[in-house]
């Protein structure tokens, strides 16, 4: 047995039938070998050529095998003759070992040896001159699991002489592992009985691992088609059965992949009915390759409508016949839904736009070479300024020129400055429309600088010439109000929640003789008189809370003077839409005047409910009298009752008269009918109506008659006359005189028209000289008292200046206290008149 | 029946004459008249009524004093005041007490009946 590889080659080829053939075959090994290095070195894309070469190889190692096995044999027989060309070839055969990565190997089943070629240790990753390793050794380098399938090949060749090629990884001593691809076949002896084992064992690693990089660059592509949104998929032309369709398909469609590959044609039954003729057009466009992408509806499974986009290739043949449709379909629902959204969106704009009630929205643009421009508008400029929006598009100038020169010039300074500083552009323009009317617009619109140099604004454009005339018409309404506010004949103030004055007009401040300013830092409780206070805080939480619209009181205010001013106030709260009391609203009434008259008026009632009492009492107590028939039997008692009774039913009448005239002369309703009349004749009428009543005081009347004719009403002047005889006799004392004059006279310095001037003179007590004036107003006596002596109802005066003054004439007194009074009274002749 | 002696001021003639039948003829009662307090004053001195009648709505001057002598003397001696007045219900009779009058006679009256009101308020028999 010999010793060392080389020995062991040699006996091994001793028993070989060696020839020359055996190198043909080494040399394209050899070539494919190297190639396949050169590759596997390269770029990955190259893979699938590597494995050709590497198949190559294989292939070829193995017809190279079975040649060695072959031709060994033959070298054996032709060794003994040959023993140059052995030792060529044994250095061949080595150099081929060499380069094939093979190793080859004998086992004696006898005496357990194994011989190992020099290439084998090589593979094993062991020095070449490393002693020969024993079976066990040799099985202990192969790892668990492929070391038992290697003994049971091993074991099956031994015991029925059958070859075996198994395939397993070995473990050297660097502790990498390699794949080998192990051949074994048994030798009988002379006697068929099997001695030997001998093989090959090819380093298989580069290929095993090309193999691995295939399968996991193969999983890989699974992954990512299963993985993938998209459905990829290949469509035999010629079958149109589907090659491949991935996982996606079941996502998206919701049918399965094996329902398409059953039934290629169901995807038509998927599309949207409405898509099925679009589709089916296209896809023939996609076979002439005028159209790669098709977007259409469909149906999945659970009856959604989906947005799908496919994008086909077709592949073709060497010679130009279509194979194949390769392509990915894609979801595209949702960039649909995009699109629809800004469609609709684009829609609502514009409709907004067109639609825009009284303003128009505008996209305008300045580029450097163009100026400004606008690149849209919508339709609401028609309707404002009659101009199109075309029109306006293609000649910007037409709306320019309708803006009111100094609006222009403003107009384009800001332009100007919103491009330069892209500050917001916002003003208010006037314009007139092509029928010339003036027209309001406001605009706002922001500026943006686009990558190109040019500024675009978006901007809309308002009419609000209604909402300037409101303006005008609210100022107006303001300064009307405002006037009406400050101008009121009456107090106005507006006053907070808490009292304080917020807004007082001048008629308040002149009653109460503040300042506006010092009356705005006052409270009303300040100037109201402390005991009408609580009257006025009473009702204030009421008409706060809007129980009550309005209050009225009566209260005093403390005027700066510190004198107490009877006041009506009314008083109503403005509420703001919450219902807060934001201030209230006071007017101010003076009353002093009222209640003068009221105070008057009452004592009116009291004067003569105390006048009439007095006849009626007496005419009363007179027919009651009488009715009881104590002066049946005394006529002359009886009679006297009577005169009582017809006296004083006289006095009832005249001061019945009275009221009733001066009633009727006062509110107007009685014109006095004019008439020419002879003085002479009204003042001995009016002598004659007096003179009982002088008679009973013993008084003397004295008249000095005129001559002269009078436009007047009798009955008018003779009441004057009458009650200035009567208060004269009234008060006069017993055997006095009274005169009575008339004269004519100029009516004033300037005219030449002549007055009668009436005089009637006494010489009774007088008057004071601070009630010469207020004697002849209503209820106005010297002395109150003086009503219950002389009679007098305290409207006698009054109804004299009343009836003087319907003349056009005037009527006043002279007196001197203790020596009498003269009273005067004017009537224009009125010659000219009728 | 004692004739009672009845004093009535009152600066109204014909009210004056009215008072006068009603008392003297209806109520039996002797009449003394006065046409102005400062008469009615005298008239006290000399006749002594039982009672005086006065009605205060006098023009007369200084009123007021000879009202307050008038009843300075009715409280001397014990002659009750009655007022003729046509707001007469505007007083309470406690109010016309402190006033020093014993009673009123309102304006107009009922002339059958005044003398036996005026026995009522003054607490006369009949």
């Amino acid at each position: 047995m010999a010793s060392s590889p080389l020995g062991s080659f040699r006996s091994t080829l001793v028993n070989l039938p060696l020839g020359g053939v055996v190198l043909l075959p080494v040399v394209p090994l050899a070539l494919g070998v190297l190639a396949l290095t050169q590759h596997l070195g390269s770029s990955p894309g190259s893979l699938a050529t590597g494995v050709l070469l590497l198949g190559s190889a294989i292939a070829l190692a193995r017809v190279a095998t079975a040649l060695i096995d072959q031709r060994f044999a033959h070298l054996k027989q032709i060794h003994q003759q040959t023993e140059d060309a052995l030792r060529q070839s044994e250095a061949n055969l080595l150099q081929t070992q060499q380069i094939a990565q093979l190793g080859s190997w004998e086992l004696d089943l006898v005496t357990q040896s194994i011989t190992w070629s020099e290439e084998l240790f090589r593979i094993f990753g062991l020095n070449s001159a490393h002693p020969q390793l024993s079976f066990d050794q040799v099985m202990a380098a192969i790892p668990d699991g492929d070391r038992e399938r290697l003994a049971v090949a091993i074991d099956q060749a031994i015991a029925d002489g059958s070859p075996y090629e198994v395939e397993h990884r070995i473990c050297r001593p660097d502790g990498t592992t390699r794949y080998l691809l192990s051949r074994g076949q048994a030798k009988a002896n002379d006697s068929q009985q099997i001695v030997k084992l001998f093989g090959t064992a090819l380093d298989i690693s580069d290929r095993k691992q090309a193999e691995l990089a295939l399968q996991e660059s193969e999983t890989r592509f699974q992954e990512m088609a299963q993985t993938l949104n998209q459905v990829s998929y290949v469509v035999s032309l010629r079958s149109g059965e589907y090659l491949y369709i991935s996982l996606a398909y079941e996502r998206l469609w919701g049918y399965s992949c094996e329902s398409l590959y059953q039934d290629p044609k169901s995807w038509l039954k998927r599309i949207y009915p409405d898509d099925l003729d679009y589709v089916s057009e296209t896809f023939n466009q996609l076979l002439t390759g005028q159209q790669k992408r098709i977007e259409y509806r469909i149906l999945t499974a659970n009856g959604d409508v989906r947005w799908v986009e496919s994008e086909s290739l077709i592949v073709k043949d060497e010679n130009g016949n279509p194979l194949r449709v390769v392509g990915l379909a894609d979801d595209i629902t949702h960039r649909k839904q995009v699109e629809a959204t800004l469609r609709d969106q684009e829609a609502k704009l514009r409709a907004i736009g067109d639609n825009l009630p009284r303003g128009f929205i505008y996209q305008l643009v300045h580029s450097p070479d163009r100026g400004f421009y606008y690149s849209y508008i919508s339709a609401g400029i028609e309707r404002i300024t009659g101009l199109t929006p075309e029109a306006v598009i293609q000649n910007p100038s037409l709306l320019w020129d309708s803006l009111i020169e100094e609006d222009r010039l403003m107009c384009d300074q800001l332009m100007q400055q919103s491009l330069k500083a892209l500050s917001l552009l916002e003003t208010q323009i006037r314009v007139r429309n092509v029928a010339e009317k003036m027209q309001w617009l406001t605009t706002v619109a922001v500026p943006r600088r686009m990558e190109d140099g040019s500024t675009v604004w978006d901007g809309v454009m308002v009419d609000i010439t209604s909402l300037k005339q409101a303006e005008t018409a609210l100022r107006n309404s303001e300064e009307l109000f405002r006037s009406a506010f400050d101008d009121a004949p009456i107090g106005i103030a507006l006053i907070s929640p808490i009292g304080e004055f917020l807004k007082v007009n001048q008629y308040l401040c002149n009653l109460l003789g503040y300042s506006q300013k010092e009356l705005l830092e006052l409270c009303f409780q300040d100037i109201t008189h402390p005991g009408d206070l609580n009257q006025n805080w009473q009702g204030w939480p009421q008409i706060l809370e809007g129980e009550l619209s309005n209050l009225e009181i009566k209260k005093r205010y403390i005027s700066k003077q510190g004198a107490a001013i009877p006041v009506l106030i009314n008083t109503s709260f403005v509420h703001d839409i919450d219902g807060t009391p934001l201030y209230c609203i006071e007017h101010v009434q003076d009353i002093r005047e009222q209640l003068k008259v009221e105070c008057m008026k009452d004592e009116f009632v009291s004067i003569v409910s105390h006048e009439l009492r007095t006849p009626i009492t007496s005419i009363n107590g007179s027919l009651v009298l009488l009715d009881s028939g104590i002066y049946d039997a005394r006529p002359e008692k009886a009679r006297n009752m009577l005169q009582v009774a017809i006296r004083n039913s006289d006095r009832l009448v005249r001061l019945v008269d009275n009221i009733l005239s001066f009633e009727r002369l006062e509110s107007g309703k009685v014109q006095l009918e004019k008439e020419h009349c002879q003085v002479a004749t009204l003042l001995y009428q009016a002598i004659d109506a007096v003179q009982p009543l002088a008679d009973q005081s013993g008084i003397t009347l004295a008249l000095t008659p005129l001559t002269a004719t009078l436009w007047a009403a009798p009955d008018g002047i003779i009441q004057v006359l009458t009650n200035l005889l009567s208060n004269a006799v009234k008060f006069s004392s017993q055997g006095g005189t009274i005169c009575m004059n008339a004269s004519t006279e100029r009516s004033n310095a300037e005219s030449s028209d002549l007055s009668v001037l009436f005089t009637v003179q006494d010489h009774g007590r007088g008057i004071p000289a601070d009630k010469l004036e207020t004697i002849f107003e209503q209820f106005q006596q010297v002395d109150a008292s003086d009503s219950r002596r002389r009679g007098g109802t305290g409207l006698g005066l009054s109804i004299c200046k009343n009836i003087v003054e319907q003349h056009g004439g005037s009527i006043w007194v002279e007196s001197c206290l203790g020596q009498g009074s003269t009273f005067f009274f004017t009537v224009p002749l009125g010659c000219n008149e009728r | 029946m004692v004739a009672r002696l009845v004093l009535v001021i009152e600066h109204e003639a014909c009210i004056r004459e009215v008072l006068e039948a009603c008392l003297r003829d209806l109520g039996g009662w002797i009449i003394v008249l006065a046409s102005s307090i400062k008469e009615g004053i005298n008239l006290c001195e000399q006749q002594r009524p039982d009672v005086i009648l006065i009605d205060t709505s006098t023009p007369e001057i200084d009123a007021l004093l000879f009202i307050e002598e008038l009843k300075f003397y009715s409280t001397k001696y014990f002659v009750p005041i009655l007022l003729i007045s046509s707001r007469a219900n505007w007083l309470s009779a406690e109010r016309l007490r402190q006033m020093g009058f014993a009673g009123v006679i309102n304006k107009p009256f009922n002339p059958l009946t005044l003398s036996q009101h005026i026995s009522q308020t003054l607490g006369w028999s009949a």
